[in-house]
């Protein structure tokens, strides 16, 4: 799973300078599962979505599958867990932030070409589209295809974590196509984004809700428990998480998804890279 | 024995600093009462308006992440949200409060360069939270007040953005 970030660069990743070390007044496993939520973008991110599209960008593309098959969700074990989609625009769809510039845009499908032809159609097409891994309990890693964010959280107290988040790119962009991704990156990310803020403000509300635990003990977290296969706007890797979770905590061993078990097989991340070993 | 008498202090000219003073205020009272419109209106089209991160004050905003780097467009999507309420974190509306003080202005080819001490208070529900930076703009003169933002940094004198969290306010 994590070759599908390392390998967006021939000569590696790089973690830009610059560290966003920020917090929020909410309990650190609300962040789980807000880093791979795929069903509150529309709500929660009004806002960005109206940039965007203030912006030019045509939004029907960017959410078409544009034919590289549908986004889903992936049970990785122990409690780790991905959505993301497939790729079937030839690197045209650029998702977050917005539209390059077309000089940029012809750079980035000639990487994207260049990693077909060193890992295949089937694996270029993942890395380039968005994924959303959390790495049990408190690592995410978000590819929103020109944004890859690192972040880790910690608590501090039950309704408190801190937050650290880094930039992920490729060590060999050229100037232009750093900067562009930089600037799409940070449209979205961090603690003065034109997303991220809007996360952590409704994991605070979330947490002032569940003050009323006593009355109100449940949160559902159900969405697509008896789909045949989940899909990203379910919470099946909530699920995965929470079972985990319950598991380590309280010795308790969960009933597993039995709708994908007996029809689909574990759901299990099914994409092997041709090439490098 | 070596001469440890310092260099005579060369102060800006009062003049241009009472003049930048009188807009640096008028700005932060705009803020402060959400007139954003208008506050975003004393933006020239080619501006920048940038914040870096806490642990790398002098970055490049090319090269390295920050918080904010918003050109006039980003700028402007910023403010259209906080004033319709889609920016959820300033949604009801937060009370702030700002100072400026210690104002450095002087008189360059490319326009008038501001530094400033800002820190401004942020009262929402049951919290607080103090936001101290360093406010650096380029100005050109123009505009109904005498002054256009060409480039604003405001660079944050904290070692984390913690307890604060985000920057849902202009700084």
């Amino acid at each position: 799973m994590l070759d599908s970030f390392a390998d967006q660069s021939e000569t590696g990743m790089r973690v830009s300078g610059g560290t966003h070390l920020y917090a929020a007044r909410a309990n650190w496993k609300l962040l789980s599962e807000n880093s791979y939520d795929g069903y509150h973008a529309l709500t929660t991110h009004h806002r960005y979505l109206a940039m965007l599209k203030e912006s030019g960008k045509d939004l029907a593309k960017v959410f078409a599958s544009s034919g590289g098959g549908p986004a889903l969700a992936w049970d990785l074990g122990h409690g780790h867990a991905v959505i993301g989609g497939a790729d079937g625009s030839g690197g045209h769809n650029t998702g977050l932030g917005r539209d390059l510039s077309d000089d940029a845009l012809v750079r980035q499908v000639a990487r994207r070409n260049r990693f077909v032809e060193l890992y295949g159609e089937d694996w270029t097409n993942r890395m380039f589209a968005s994924r959303n891994l959390v790495i049990f309990p408190n690592l995410a890693l978000v590819d929103l295809i020109m944004g890859i964010t690192i972040r880790t959280y910690y608590p501090v107290s039950p309704d408190y974590m801190e937050v650290t988040a880094w930039s992920l790119q490729p060590g060999d962009d050229d100037p232009e196509l750093h900067r562009m991704r930089q600037e799409n990156f940070l449209t979205f990310w961090g603690p003065a984004g034109l997303a991220t803020p809007d996360d952590l403000e409704a994991l605070e509300r979330c947490q002032r809700g569940f003050a009323a635990h006593e009355v109100a003990p449940w949160n559902d977290i159900s969405r697509g428990m008896v789909r045949e296969r989940p899909n990203f706007a379910d919470e099946l890797q909530m699920r995965v998480f929470w079972r985990e979770w319950d598991r380590r905590i309280t010795g308790t061993v969960h009933p597993p998804e039995t709708a994908v078990l007996s029809r689909a097989g574990r759901a299990a991340w099914p994409y092997e890279r041709a090439g490098r070993a | 024995m070596t001469d440890v008498r310092p260099e005579p202090v060369c102060y800006d000219d009062p003049a241009l600093v009472a003049e930048v003073s009188a807009f640096l205020t008028y700005e932060a009272d705009l803020l402060d009462r959400w007139r954003l419109e208008e506050w975003f209106a004393l933006f020239t089209p080619d501006c920048s308006y940038h914040v870096p991160t806490t642990d790398r004050p002098n970055g490049d905003a090319d090269v390295d992440l920050f918080f904010i780097r918003d050109d006039w467009f980003l700028l402007g999507q910023r403010v259209q949200a906080i004033l319709n309420g889609t920016a959820w974190a300033e949604s009801p509306r937060s009370i702030t409060h700002r100072l400026v003080g210690n104002v450095r202005a002087a008189e360059t080819a490319d326009g008038v360069q501001v530094r400033a001490n800002a820190v401004v208070h942020r009262s929402v529900f049951d919290r607080l939270d103090v936001y101290p930076y360093v406010l650096e703009l380029l100005l050109v003169r123009g505009g109904h007040a005498g002054f256009e933002i060409r480039h604003r940094r405001a660079t944050l004198a904290l070692a984390q953005l913690r307890p604060h969290g985000r920057v849902s306010i202009l700084l």
